[in-house]
């Protein structure tokens, strides 16, 4: 008995611990990851805060266009063209693909759903390449 | 087209241009400031960098209407009678070598030197990254940017 609940302990211990791993993914450094490549590649147009620039260029902060991770990805690769509406206004910028590699994409991703509010779904390295050969609505590749 | 009014440095243009016009096209072509250079046209070099509310934008890609009746400044519009501490460094590093993409440089440079009054080698190239010099001028650019940070620091 004392054996099964030192065990139980030490699992509550061990996924207490870990809660920013998950499936063996560090969360957080890759958020930090993130964080810098955003703020070299994304920031002159989406803003520090993610805000975008009415008018010109969507926000990501708070976004209504973030639900689909398969489109996330390949607008950061492949880029996007054509009007899209995002928080319901109409936006019509082309956006060059960036140079990044699967994990990268993950890491700028995954901080940019968890930012300024958002509150988005895990991205990991391995989803990049499945994403890049999916089918998705309504997007337009500038590439 | 439609009727736009555009303030930079301070003075206002009026305009008429399709709404999608980049911004660069109304400084360059409707007001004549040259100093803001066209490099690669879809945001990613930073040659055509300019501050839109003292934030720095790419004006290639800022569709006009998004910069209307806010305030623009320049390479021109940096200073008036004497140069920006930044453009004193740039001197005296030495910096450009071709030079087209300095005014990119050195309006980015600002911007963050209002943000970080004393950047670390980590913080420059964070912020200037995004900004390509086809020269690779780099540790030039850094250098200007700490002398500049001397600069500013000394004058208060």
């Amino acid at each position: 008995m004392k054996k099964i609940s030192v065990a139980l302990a030490l699992c509550c211990f061990a996924i207490i611990s870990s809660s920013f791993y998950i499936q063996g993914f560090d969360v957080k450094a890759s958020i930090k990851r993130g964080k810098a490549i955003y703020e070299t590649q994304c920031i002159a147009c989406h803003m520090a805060q993610g805000e975008g620039l009415p008018g010109a260029f969507p926000p990501l902060a708070k976004s209504d266009y973030l639900g689909d991770k398969n489109r996330l990805i390949k607008i950061v690769l492949q880029g996007v063209t054509g009007p899209m509406k995002v928080n319901g206004i109409e936006y019509n910028v082309a956006m060059a693909p960036v140079n990044l590699t699967d994990a990268q994409t993950a890491d700028v991703l995954n901080y940019v759903l968890n930012s300024w509010g958002n509150k988005g779904v895990l991205i990991k390295p391995g989803d990049v390449q499945p994403a890049l050969k999916a089918k998705v609505k309504n997007y337009q590749p500038n590439n | 087209m439609a009727a736009f009014s555009i303030t930079i440095n301070g003075k206002e243009y009026q305009l008429e241009a399709d709404a999608q016009m980049p911004l660069l096209w109304a400084i360059r072509d409707f007001a004549g400031l040259k100093g803001t250079k066209f490099g690669c046209g879809i945001a990613q070099c930073g040659a055509c960098t300019v501050h839109l509310e003292g934030v720095p934008v790419r004006s290639c890609s800022l569709p006009v209407s998004a910069a209307a009746n806010r305030k623009i400044t320049t390479i021109e519009g940096l200073a008036e009678n004497t140069l920006h501490p930044v453009q004193q460094a740039w001197i005296a590093e030495q910096v450009p070598q071709c030079g087209y993409c300095q005014s990119g440089q050195i309006m980015t440079a600002v911007a963050l030197l209002e943000k970080n009054k004393n950047p670390t080698d980590a913080d420059i190239d964070a912020a200037m990254q995004g900004v390509i010099c086809r020269c690779g001028t780099y540790p030039r650019i850094r250098k200007a940017i700490k002398n500049a940070a001397g600069i500013m620091a000394a004058a208060k």
